[in-house]
C-alpha cells in the first residue's frame, strides 16, 4: 500500500488500524447499498481511493468519512450501471439472487433496489444502527431535512412492496 | 416530521427494520483484509458494482429532469452564498509552525533514481490521541505494541470484548505484522495489539491479563503482577504536532519511490518499537515479500524516515529488488543546510518546467499544464499576471490520466509566496469538485475529458484554509514552508 503527500506515513501508520476498526461497519453497510455480491468490491474500491491520500490523515471524523465515501462509491456505480442493467433486463440475462425477507415475505434485493443509495443508507443507519435523525444527518454530512425527506421517500416507494 | 420515526404509530417502520436487518445479514462476507485493500480493486470492478442490485433504476429521463432541477437549486444557494458571503473576513486558523530545522538528503543515490521534488510542511495536528503501551516478554523476544484509539463519532459498534477479540495474521497485513483487535466499549474506543514474535494464544493471553483504568481519556493498560510481560514505553500520541517533509524520486517509467521525513518523536513508528535493537544505521524493512510492495522506516535521531515504494498503476505489486536500493537511500540520507535542500528543490522543480507539456487546462485563476517525460511528471500552474509556471512533481499513480475521482490528485503550489491548492480527478457528485469553507478563498474549476481541475487560492497570509470534497470530507490543510 502506498501513499503520497504531507501526513502520508502517519496515515500509512494509523489507517490500517481505522480501517480494522471500521471494516465489519462499512461491510454491512455496503451489503445494504449493493447486496451481498458486490459489497466486498465496493469497500476495496472506496477504501482503497481513499487512505491513499494524504487528506486522510487531517479528516476529523474517519469513521463517518469511510461511512461517507462508501455511500458516494454506490452512487457512483448506481449511476453508471443504471444504462447497462436496464438493457440487460430487458434482454432477460439479469440475474439476481433472490432472499426473500422472513419478516415480510418480499425478495430484500428487488425491494430495495427501489431506493436510491442514499435512501439505501439512510435506512440502514436508521433501522440497523438505530440513528437518530441529527445523527444520520451528521454521519452523510446532509441536513436533518434531507434525512427526513429521504427517509419518507424509502417509506412511500416500499409501502407497496412491504403492505 | 418526527413522525417519519415514530415505530408506535407506523407499522411501515418495523417491517422496513426488519427488511434493512435482512439485507444486512444477507450472506454477510467478511470485510476485505488490508491486504485486499492494499492492492485495490481489481479491473473492471467499479463499473461492475452494483449492476445487479440496481435492476429497478430510475428512468433516464427522470434522472435527467432531477439533475436539471438540482443544477437550477445549486446555482440559485450559490448565488445566494456568494451574495451572503461578500464583506466576511473570519480569520482563517492558527499558524501552521515553522517547518523542520533539520533537512536531510542522501549523499548518493541508487542506479537509476532521479530527484523529483520535495515539499516541506509546518505541523499537523493530529485530533486522535492514541495512548499507547510497549511491553516485550520477560523470558523471550516476542514484543507487543497496545494502542488504544478512541472513536469520535459517537456510533454504536457491535458489543465487543476481549473474549471475542480477531487475529489478523501478518500474512494478510501490508505491514508484515500480526495483530489482535477489539473494541474496549461499544461506542468508545477500539484497541488493536501489533507483535512481533508472539503467536495469537500468547497475545490473546496479553490481551486477557490487561488492567484497565478508564482514569483517563483514551482509557489506559497497565500489566498485573507476576505477568510474563514487562512494560517498556508507554505515551499518548496526537498531542504533539509533527512537521514532515516529501521527498519524491523516479525509478523507471512506473515506479516512484516517495520518501516522508516525519520529526516528532510524540509519533515513533510501530516498526521502530517492535524492533528497538535494530542498528540505527539498518532500516526496518516491512511488507509482503510476496508482492514486493513493503515501506520501510530508519530513525535518525528523533527523525523518523519512511519510504513507501508505490507503482504508478496501483496494481498493488511492488518490486522486491528495490528493497536493496531503498537500503542505500536510508543510508546514505544525511543533514544538509537548508541552502543546499532549497537549491536542490528549485533546480529540480525548473527542470519539471521545461518537460513537454502533454495537458493544457485553462481556468480563471490561471494555466495549469501537464508536463511528462519518460521518468518525470509533474503539474504547474501559472497564475494570471505571473511570468514563469512554478510545477510540483506528480506520482505517476497521482496524474490525471490515472483516472481516479476526486481527489486523485491534491498539491500545494506557492507562486512568490501565494499559496495555491490544486485539486483533480472525476466528479462523481453533481454539486462538483471542491469548494473552500472560508468564503474568502477564491476557486476556479474546469473540466477536461472528464476530468475536473479546481484551483483554490487562499488569502494573502493565510497559514491554513479548509475545504470540503465532494466525498464530504472536510480537509483542513496547512500552508507549506517550502
Amino acid at each position: 500500500m502506498s501513499t503520497s503527500g504531507p501526513a502520508a506515513s502517519a496515515t500509512q501508520q494509523q489507517w490500517e488500524t481505522i480501517y480494522l476498526a471500521e471494516a465489519s461497519r462499512l461491510m454491512r453497510l455496503a451489503n445494504v447499498l449493493v447486496g451481498p455480491d458486490d459489497a466486498h468490491d465496493l469497500v476495496i474500491d472506496a477504501v482503497y481511493h481513499v487512505v491513499r491520500r494524504a487528506e486522510f490523515a487531517t479528516v476529523a471524523d474517519p469513521s463517518a468519512y469511510l461511512s461517507r465515501v462508501l455511500v458516494n462509491a454506490a452512487h457512483a456505480s448506481h449511476r453508471s450501471s443504471g444504462r447497462r442493467s436496464a438493457r440487460e433486463e430487458r434482454a432477460g440475462r439479469l440475474t439476481v439472487a433472490g432472499t426473500v425477507d422472513p419478516g415480510n415475505g418480499v425478495d430484500v434485493q428487488r425491494a430495495l433496489a427501489r431506493l436510491s443509495p442514499q435512501q439505501r443508507a439512510v435506512a440502514y443507519f436508521t433501522y440497523w444502527e438505530d440513528l437518530g435523525i441529527a445523527e444520520v444527518a451528521s454521519r452523510l454530512d446532509v441536513s436533518e431535512g434531507t434525512v427526513r425527506r429521504q427517509l419518507a421517500r424509502a417509506k412511500d416507494r416500499l409501502r407497496e412492496v412491504l403492505r | 416530521m418526527n413522525d417519519v420515526l415514530d415505530h408506535a404509530r407506523d407499522p411501515l417502520d418495523e417491517r422496513l427494520r426488519v427488511l434493512v436487518h435482512t439485507a444486512v445479514t444477507n450472506r454477510l462476507a467478511a470485510p476485505p483484509t488490508v491486504a485486499d485493500i492494499a492492492a485495490g480493486p481489481a479491473s473492471g470492478t467499479a463499473s461492475d458494482i452494483g449492476a445487479r442490485f440496481d435492476e429497478g433504476s430510475r428512468s433516464p429521463r427522470r434522472r435527467w429532469i432531477a439533475i436539471a432541477a438540482a443544477l437550477v437549486l445549486i446555482a440559485m444557494c450559490v448565488s445566494w452564498l456568494a451574495m451572503r458571503r461578500d464583506g466576511d473576513s473570519r480569520p482563517v486558523g492558527p499558524d501552521g509552525g515553522s517547518g523542520l530545522d533539520v533537512h536531510l538528503l542522501p549523499s548518493v543515490l541508487p542506479d537509476g533514481w532521479r530527484f523529483v521534488d520535495a515539499v516541506e510542511r509546518g505541523p499537523i495536528p493530529d485530533p486522535r490521541d492514541q495512548r499507547v503501551l510497549v511491553v516485550a516478554e520477560r523470558d523471550g523476544a516476542g514484543r507487543a505494541v497496545i494502542t488504544d484509539m478512541p472513536l469520535t463519532d459517537g456510533a454504536a459498534r457491535p458489543s465487543s470484548s476481549v473474549a471475542d477479540a480477531e487475529w489478523t495474521d501478518a500474512a494478510s497485513t501490508s505491514r508484515g505484522t500480526s495483530s489482535l483487535s477489539w473494541y474496549s466499549s461499544a461506542t468508545t474506543t477500539y484497541t488493536q495489539i501489533v507483535v512481533d514474535g508472539l503467536d495469537e494464544a500468547t497475545t490473546r493471553t496479553l490481551a486477557a491479563s490487561l488492567v484497565v483504568s478508564n482514569s483517563t481519556t483514551p482509557a489506559s493498560y497497565s500489566l498485573p503482577a507476576g505477568s510474563p510481560f514487562v512494560v517498556e514505553h508507554e505515551y499518548v500520541t496526537g498531542s504533539a504536532p509533527i512537521a514532515s517533509t516529501q521527498l519524491q524520486y523516479s525509478v523507471g517509467s512506473k515506479t516512484s519511490v516517495t520518501a516522508h521525513l516525519l520529526r516528532g518523536s510524540a509519533v515513533p513508528d510501530v516498526a521502530l518499537l517492535l524492533h528497538p535493537d535494530q542498528p540505527s544505521d539498518q532500516p526496518v524493512i516491512t511488507g509482503s515479500s510476496a508482492d514486493g510492495a513493503f515501506s520501510a522506516v530508519q530513525a535518525l535521531g528523533d527523525i523518523a524516515v519512511y519510504v513507501d515504494v508505490t507503482v504508478s498503476d496501483g496494481s498493488g505489486t511492488g518490486d522486491p529488488s528495490l528493497v536493496a536500493d531503498v537500503t542505500t537511500f536510508l543510508r546514505a540520507l544525511a543533514p544538509v543546510s537548508p541552502t543546499a535542500w532549497v537549491d536542490a528543490v528549485e533546480t529540480s522543480r525548473a527542470q519539471l518546467a521545461e518537460l513537454p507539456v502533454t495537458e493544457t487546462i485553462e481556468t480563471s485563476l490561471g494555466t495549469l499544464t501537464v508536463r511528462e517525460d519518460a521518468l518525470r511528471s509533474g503539474l504547474c500552474l501559472q497564475p494570471t499576471g505571473v511570468v514563469v509556471p512554478v510545477c510540483r512533481g506528480m506520482a505517476p499513480n497521482d496524474a490525471p490520466s490515472g483516472g481516479g475521482v476526486v481527489p486523485n490528485g491534491v498539491f500545494d503550489i506557492l507562486v512568490d509566496g501565494d499559496w495555491y491548492v490544486v485539486v483533480f480527478g472525476k466528479t462523481t457528485q453533481p454539486q462538483g469538485s471542491v469548494h473552500p469553507v472560508d468564503g474568502t478563498v477564491r476557486r476556479a474549476e474546469a473540466v477536461v475529458a472528464g476530468i475536473t481541475f479546481t484551483v483554490l487560492a487562499a488569502p494573502p497570509g493565510a497559514t491554513r484554509i479548509t475545504y470540503t470534497l465532494s466525498t464530504g470530507a472536510r480537509i483542513d490543510a496547512a500552508r507549506p514552508v517550502r
